[in-house]
């Protein structure tokens, strides 16, 4: 706690010092005039300075004498506008979509941030995807340094770590369970998203508690000046989204997907004779977001996330056997409420203030009956794994002078975690575990300096305090981010920060089920830690149509935690802690590069990631150092886009990735069984004996998609609708998702054990999951049809009805 | 049956007398509509399928008549080898003709004045025939009537879609008698 004395001295200062300033501010919002939307990165220049708006479309720029401030951003028409110099200004600036309708355009080279990739959802809306409409997840895995765990995972592995480590937020709301379909899709509905920041290196202070990325995605708000709406019908799902204002200072959100296949599932396991179960499965998911502004320096947000997926089993009736019945329910998801309020205290100082409780869980249940001779006999059972949070974050950014920005805060939360909890009606005791209540407090100051020799220094200290019962610790975090600039194009960046997470996953790879585990870090499995350093260069070349980027990065982990070999779960037993292998430690390192293309007809990215991860537990490969589960030591994204012309385009992308790592059989032996023969003598069986672990890879995943949109506007030039027809693995190749040793490749394995079948050798075979897949989809918006042209709801009717 | 079947038509004919003098769009039309249909088993087999291409002309304000010719192709057992010990029975496919003259009363001119409706309401009546090869049957030339109703849509004046549902029933003791949907494109100027 002897941090928390030198925190506040620093806010002092900085305040104090920013009072000795003579210089005033212009500060602001940056939204989209149609609709009210922040605008994410609006560029701001006054004189040779500039600035970008940051994820609340929030921007401040000192200014010494009268001129004029020019705004812009991509595909809406510039502004500029005269302030004066001797008082500070805040202002509410809208920009028209379109382009070439202001008064002059700016020409402000786009320069990358070193630390974060961006996507806006106009980039997202560009890549091809199996759904026939963008995937966040699935686009972030284009870039260098993430990597997927198989085909049809939209899981994210950044840098060698492990799914756990990502923190997701969902404007600033941590969101626990991140998947629709065990990873084939997220939860994250693309018609709600503003943007996505991603770190994979040196996090900002604000952020913590997650070792390998932060991915921070920004809602949008909903349209204040118009009923807007749109439905999208995909190969998977239906989406709904509907906006619009209540009053003039209060507008909504809301959109909800629902999969159609589980009613088609259930019709067909409902026909088909010789089937004994009515079996479906699906997923939905609702976002809804409600803004208030009372006016033009502060705002409040409530918000609201709700997604599950089941697997449901119901017995048909057997004329039989009318006792027999049988049901299984399995849900598994997590829901979110928050609130939140922005306040512009001045022009210098800015709030941002978020209350929310989350809810992850993951739950079973299991009843089944049958008649006897002693009567109906029921077992019913239930299986329960949870985590609730309830999170409590200020976030304060005070711009002190021109060169020196202080952001400081606040972020608590405090956890419930049920690792597993089960229990069996027929049993007299439950096998129940206690909840773990953790606290995990973080205080932050990062100051962001820049200095002479066109140096930029970002210095930042976390202090956290995690408790868990009994168990106490205090990490101090410190983050270091510095940036040179070579000229106006080109920048160098070098990174250290330290991170340390207090909850472990335990994750079951290639499980569409409910998959995931999370356990508190306590006495006998400690929080785990890494250090990461970095060192980069981004760059801009032809007034910023090329931006590359190139990083290497060493990353350490230590105190990891996973399942003991032989386990997939922690069912069945009260001690789960034996199942747990922990005080494992990592080191990941490599080196990335991309190259994006962002003028012209033609649109694009390439990235090449070269990598490596180990990992090394006491009790796991007898304590020998292993390459780690996902390790693929080169990755290739490719994607572009082409504009035939406003209304259609075509998209592709094409990935490679070396194939997993997968532990090899090298010998075989003969293993007496517990049966013995009429002689008395044991049946023998085949066993394996296996290499080291993941000391052999799979082949190479490489796949190209395709898509063409097609758009249809307005004359007004209002998007109607779209049509999207793609091709998912084009040239069908067969990936490997895992593989296994078997007898052949149907799947069946031949018991020597039963006798009077012929021997068949084990063999090593792969499962492949997609092989090419056509996909269409279809979106239509709402109310953007011309009012001018557009016919009543009653003349509507009569064109239907009758001729002109 | 006979009893309804005149039951309707008396109907008909007191609509038709109370509607007299109304503004109609049915006279003096020439209408084409070519209609089809599957069928299919409980297989999933296409079984039988025909189409057919009628031309009709309204000779009142709102009864309309007709010709349609066409093609059905039908399963049918051969009948060739039948005769033999044990018999033997093999069923093919048969394309055949069949053809019919029909009747529509058309119900939207005693609701809807003007002729601009896109809708057309009307119920048919039909006397059809077929010939089937003497290869498949000892009687070829086949009859049957059919009465159901109707409903076309038109897109634009002249063309719009078709469907007509009733009950076709074989003339011969013992025929068939079955429910039949039609669909189709029309044409009408």
């Amino acid at each position: 706690m002897r941090i928390l004395p030198v925190i506040i001295i620093l806010v002092l200062a900085a305040f104090t010092h920013s009072a000795g300033y003579g210089q005033s501010r212009v500060s602001g919002f940056v939204r989209d005039a149609s609709n009210g939307e922040r605008l994410i990165g609006a560029t701001i220049i006054y004189q040779d300075k500039g600035t970008v708006t940051d994820n609340n479309g929030f921007f401040s720029i000192t200014i010494t004498q009268s001129d004029s401030i020019a705004i812009s951003f991509v595909g809406y028409s510039s502004l500029s506008f005269w302030v004066f110099g001797h008082t500070d200004t805040i202002v509410d600036v809208q920009l028209m979509p379109g382009i070439g309708l202001g008064e002059f355009e700016v020409t402000a080279t786009r320069m990358q941030r070193s630390n974060v990739a961006t996507l806006s959802i106009a980039e997202l809306q560009s890549l091809p995807s199996l759904t026939g409409k963008p995937d966040v997840m699935r686009a972030m895995q284009l870039l260098p340094g993430i990597m997927t765990q198989s085909e049809g995972s939209s899981l994210l592995l950044v840098r060698g770590g492990n799914p756990g480590e990502n923190m997701y937020l969902f404007d600033h709301v941590p969101i626990i369970y991140v998947n629709h379909l065990g990873g084939f899709m997220s939860v994250f509905n693309p018609d709600i998203i503003n943007s996505l920041d991603l770190y994979k290196g040196a996090f900002p202070s604000r952020y913590g508690g997650k070792l390998s990325s932060i991915v921070n995605i920004t809602q949008r708000e909903g349209n204040n000046s118009e009923f807007r709406g749109s439905y999208h019908l995909g190969i998977t799902d239906l989406s709904l989204t509907l906006e619009g204002p209540i009053n003039p200072k209060t507008t909504f959100i809301f959109t909800g997907r629902k999969t159609l296949f589980d009613f088609l599932m259930l019709a067909a396991s409902s026909l088909i004779e010789g089937n004994d179960a009515r079996v479906f499965y699906g997923f939905h998911d609702i976002n809804g977001k409600i803004s208030w502004k009372p006016d033009s320096r502060q705002s409040f947000h409530f918000n609201i996330f709700q997604g599950d997926d089941y697997l449901n089993s119901r017995s048909k009736k057997n004329k039989n056997s009318p006792n027999d019945k049988s049901n299984l329910t399995y849900i598994w998801g997590n829901w979110m409420l928050s609130g939140g309020w922005k306040y512009m205290a001045s022009s210098r100082l800015f709030t941002e203030n978020t209350l929310a409780y989350t809810r992850y869980r993951n739950k079973e249940r299991q009843r089944f009956s049958y008649g006897s001779e002693a009567g109906l006999v029921s077992l019913d059972s239930w299986f329960l794994s949870s985590v609730d949070m309830l999170t409590a974050v200020s976030a304060w950014k005070f711009l002190a002078t021109d060169s020196w920005e202080v952001n400081f805060g606040l972020n608590s939360s405090f956890s419930s975690l049920l690792p597993a909890f089960a229990k069996h009606a027929h049993q007299n005791y439950p096998i129940r575990f206690s909840k773990s209540n953790t606290s995990e407090n973080a205080l932050y100051l990062e100051n962001n300096f820049i200095l002479p020799w066109q140096l930029e220094l970002t210095a930042g200290l976390r202090g956290v305090y995690f408790n868990n019962g009994s168990f106490h610790d205090f990490k101090a975090e410190p983050r270091l981010l510095m940036q040179r600039s070579l000229n106006q194009n080109h920048r160098v960046n070098l990174s250290y920060m330290q991170v340390n997470q207090f909850s472990h996953l335990l994750f079951t790879p290639g499980s569409i089920l409910s998959n995931e585990v999370w356990i508190p870090a306590g006495d006998n499995i400690l929080p785990s830690k890494s250090h990461q350093y970095t060192l980069g260069w981004t760059g801009s070349f032809a007034n910023g149509t090329y931006l590359p980027e190139v990083n290497v990065y060493y990353k350490t982990l230590t105190d990891l935690a996973t399942y003991k070999e032989g386990f997939v779960n922690l069912r069945g037993d009260a001690n789960w802690q034996s199942k747990i292998e922990s005080g494992g430690k990592g080191e990941a390192w490599g080196a990335e590069f991309m190259l994006r293309k962002t003028k012209g007809s033609i649109t694009g990215f390439a990235s090449y990631a070269w990598s490596r991860a180990t990992r090394v537990f006491p009790e796991i490969n007898q304590g020998q150092t292993f390459r780690f589960d996902y390790d693929r030591p080169h990755s290739i994204s490719m994607g572009a886009s082409y504009a035939f012309n406003k209304r259609s385009a075509l998209n592709l992308s094409w990935v490679f990735q070396t194939g997993l790592p997968y532990t090899p059989v090298i010998g075989r032996q003969l293993t007496p069984s517990l049966i013995y023969d009429d002689d008395g003598r044991p049946f023998m069986y085949e066993t394996f004996i296996y290499g080291d672990r993941n000391s052999s890879r799979m082949k190479n995943y490489h796949r190209l998609d395709f898509s063409y949109s097609i758009n249809r506007f307005s004359k007004s030039n209002n998007l109607i609708s779209t049509w999207s027809f793609g091709l998912y693995n084009a040239y069908n190749r067969k990936n490997p998702v895992y593989y296994y040793y078997n007898t052949d490749a149907s799947g069946s394995i031949i018991n020597p054990e039963l006798g009077n079948v012929d021997y068949k050798p084990f063999a090593l075979y792969q499962y492949a999951l997609f092989p090419i897949i056509p996909t269409v989809s279809y979106k239509y918006y709402f109310n953007q049809r011309d009012k001018t042209d557009r016919p009543s709801f009653f003349q509507r009717i009569k064109n239907l009805l009758y001729h002109d | 049956m006979t009893r309804n079947i005149f039951l309707v038509a008396f109907m008909l004919v007191v609509m038709g007398l109370t509607a007299y003098g109304q503004e109609s769009f049915i006279k003096d039309r020439w209408n084409v509509k070519i209609t089809g249909a599957p069928e299919f088993t409980y297989n999933n087999r296409l079984y039988n399928a025909f189409f057919m291409a009628g031309l009709s002309y309204g000779f009142h304000d709102h009864f309309e008549a007709g010709l349609a010719i066409g093609a059905k192709r039908g399963l049918y057992t051969n009948l060739l080898n039948i005769d033999e010990t044990p018999p033997i029975f093999v069923t093919e496919y048969h394309l055949h003709p069949i053809y019919n003259i029909h009747f529509n009363y058309h119900l939207l001119p005693h609701l809807v004045p003007g002729e601009n409706i896109r809708f057309d309401l009307y119920i048919t009546t039909h006397l059809g025939g077929s010939y089937i090869s003497e290869r498949y049957t000892n009687t070829p030339f086949g009859w049957h009537t059919f009465l159901g109703g109707g409903v076309s849509y038109y897109f634009t004046r002249n063309f719009g879609i078709n469907a007509e549902m009733g009950r076709e029933m074989g003339l011969r003791s013992g025929g068939w008698n079955d429910n039949k949907l039609r669909l189709g494109v029309v044409v009408k100027f």
